[in-house]
């Protein structure tokens, strides 16, 4: 409880930049590997910089 | 004349803004006259004119006629203060809008920056317009033109629409009627009781010069 | 033939056209149709683009009911479901009574903020370019990290919808069209500066315009191409074709402007494309015959090209030996003719365009509204493809 409370805190001090690495980070649906999900966060933000 | 408005209509034309722009600049601060602002108004129209001839031709795209409005209006802007202070008379006046069903206004803009130009007070009604906003404002400041605006083809029956509620209206014998954008065609505008197609910005104001002129 | 096989067999046919070498074993049909398939369904436009059972029943049966061989829209242009997560607003409006769809421009870039975004790129996405274009990441950091991640998982439920009708049609022989990739034009065009500021910035502060796409292709090459071109595994089913480039405004600009700021993007992904064996269909809007001497520099083989205005005959004749040719049949003949005068023209358009090979078949626009076109009429004309279109 008190360590959510922090990273609540700290995540209010973050660059967008820094929150998209967090929201990476959560997307289950995708296997832990960084390159694989780094990837993905690419073709996300690409793609919805002009849809 | 404290200005060359043959070079100016030159720059118009070639889309060279910048030195367009300073001679305008130029020309406002030494408090020309008012035949003076009317021959660098005419001198810009002409200069647009060459816009609308070099676009039949090929040699300027639809990326350079929009270019040219943003020109344009740049350059009536720097002028405007003048054409108030001097109340050159006005030419006549349109009511213009881009019909029902239509969001798209960078030509009905162009057109409007041109008409302004061209001492034509315009009514700009705006875009996705229904036929009753055309009647509506056709009641309210009797134009002497009305102008419609269309990009896609499912909008030509929001001008068919236009035209019949004019004319139900009992306004329709009162104004010119006359039309353009994408769709529109002369054969469309004969169908439909157009009284003339509006081609380019350029050829739209000449004929609406040419009927207020009458 | 397992699905696979099918699926491979309707890839040969893009394959063979597009590659120039040889007459594919028949005509290949590309569908050109977009909202079409739902605005003359008993859905509402609106109502299917927000869920994927209804997309996947519009463009199965359309996949179904039609003789297409490639489907070239099928859901994705219209990502509403992210867009809604993401508070991406007002790209479109949408009339449900009268079937229409109309674009509105954003600026997410102000004119004055051309250094700021050439000194860091990167830092000008994330902290202005993303909160601006994505509404709902504004409030609290944790607010848009929840933004963030329903987004991607909106983002990867659309994939697997994707992943889902392709092997449904596959089925039925029946391909999806490929990734997409743009140029920085009509990127900019869409929601950096706008179709008048970036004509105007062209004009006014071409340098700045150009050090920004320099600055921004690293990160664009590698997300719409490198990743899913080069560093992915290829799908399970193949794509017709596998990079498709719109030129939406890009036809817009002379020849001098295409020239100087559209074309060495695209000389250099046809270079790449060519290299990864893989194939692109440029998407051309609008009439497109003054940069001919362009697409005469495409390398041969590459890509095909998909004309709107164009008088297609013409454009076989002056190009139809280095690119294949996408187009035909035009949406008032469609809409308003008979069903025998809609065969008739295509009979025409196939005896001048097929022989030879480097022909597809293809709506000639953008199939949006009721109007674009009589369902007995799409069907007609691609059976007859289908049945008479073998070399």
């Amino acid at each position: 409880m008190e360590k959510n409370i922090e990273e609540e805190k700290n995540i209010e001090e973050m660059t967008i930049a820094e929150v998209f690495e967090e929201a990476k980070k959560e997307l289950n649906f995708l296997p832990p590997i960084d390159d694989v999900r780094n990837g993905f966060g690419e073709v996300f933000l690409t793609t919805f910089t002009v849809f | 004349m404290m200005i060359n408005v043959e070079q100016l209509a030159k720059l118009v034309g070639d889309l060279e803004e910048e030195q367009a722009v300073q001679m305008a600049e130029a020309f406002v601060v030494q408090n020309p006259s008012k035949e003076e602002v009317e021959a660098v108004v005419a001198a810009c129209q002409g200069g647009m004119e060459t816009v609308g001839v070099r676009f039949g031709t090929g040699e300027y795209f639809i990326g350079d006629l929009i270019y040219s409005g943003e020109l344009l209006a740049r350059i009536m802007s720097i002028l405007k203060p003048l054409m108030v202070a001097n109340n050159t008379s006005k030419t006549g006046t349109i009511v213009l809008g881009t019909v029902k069903g239509d969001l798209h206004d960078i030509g009905k803009n162009i057109f409007r920056g041109m008409a302004e130009a061209a001492g034509f007070v315009v009514h700009d009604i705006g875009f996705d317009q229904p036929a009753s906003a055309f009647v509506e404002k056709v009641r309210e400041v009797k134009p002497d033109i009305v102008g419609m605006s269309a990009l896609l083809t499912l909008a030509l029956d929001g001008v068919r629409d236009t035209v019949k509620a004019l004319k139900d209206a009992g306004v329709r014998d009162s104004v010119k009627l006359i039309a353009g954008g994408n769709p529109i065609t002369p054969e469309f505008c004969k169908q439909t009781g157009i009284d003339a197609y509006g081609g380019n910005a350029a050829n739209g104001i000449k004929t609406c010069l040419a009927w207020v002129k009458k | 033939m397992s699905e696979y096989q099918k699926a491979l067999y309707t890839r040969t046919l893009f394959d063979d056209a597009i590659g120039m070498k040889k007459e594919p074993d028949r005509v290949p049909v590309m569908s050109n149709a977009f909202t079409w398939p739902i605005v003359i369904s008993k859905y509402k436009l609106s109502e299917v683009l927000r869920d994927y059972d209804k997309l996947f029943e519009i463009w199965y049966g359309f996949a179904r009911d039609y003789y297409h061989d490639s489907l070239f829209d099928f859901g994705w242009r219209n990502p509403m479901r992210i867009r809604d997560v993401l508070g991406i607003s007002g790209d479109y409006v949408f009339n449900d009574e009268e079937g229409t769809i109309n674009h509105i421009e954003k600026h997410c870039l102000e004119v004055d903020e051309y250094d700021e975004f050439i000194a860091d790129p990167r830092r000008f996405m994330m902290e202005k370019f993303f909160p601006r274009r994505m509404t709902n990441l504004a409030g609290s950091r944790l607010n848009a990290k929840n933004t963030f991640v329903a987004g991607m998982n909106e983002f990867a439920a659309l994939g697997q919808y994707i992943g889902k009708l392709a092997g449904a049609v596959a089925e039925l022989g029946v391909l999806l069209a490929g990734g997409g990739y743009l140029t920085y034009f009509d990127i900019w065009i869409h929601n950096f500066r706008g179709l008048k500021g970036t004509l105007t910035d062209l004009r006014r502060i071409p340098d700045k315009v150009q050090a920004a796409w320099e600055k921004y292709a690293p990160m664009y090459e590698f997300a719409a191409y490198d990743l899913p071109f080069r560093y992915s595994p290829p799908p399970p089913i193949p794509p017709s074709i596998d990079i498709a480039l719109p030129l939406i405004g890009s036809g817009l600009l002379s020849r001098v402007q295409f020239g100087r700021f559209v074309w060495p993007q695209i000389k250099q992904v046809a270079d790449k494309a060519t290299v990864d064996g893989k194939t692109i269909m440029i998407f051309a809007e609008g009439n497109v015959e003054h940069l001919y001497e362009y697409f005469l520099q495409l390398p041969k083989g590459v890509a095909c090209i998909q004309f709107e205005k164009d008088d297609i005959r013409k454009a076989k004749a002056i190009l139809g030996k280095h690119c294949c040719i996408i187009g035909g049949i035009s949406l008032e003949l469609l809409n308003s003719g008979t069903k025998e005068q809609c065969i008739e023209e295509t009979k025409r358009l196939v005896d001048d365009l097929a022989p030879g090979g480097g022909y597809i078949f293809s709506e000639a626009a953008m199939m949006a509204f009721k109007t674009d076109g009589r369902p007995e009429n799409v069907r007609a004309v691609t059976e007859y493809v289908r049945m008479n279109g073998k070399y």
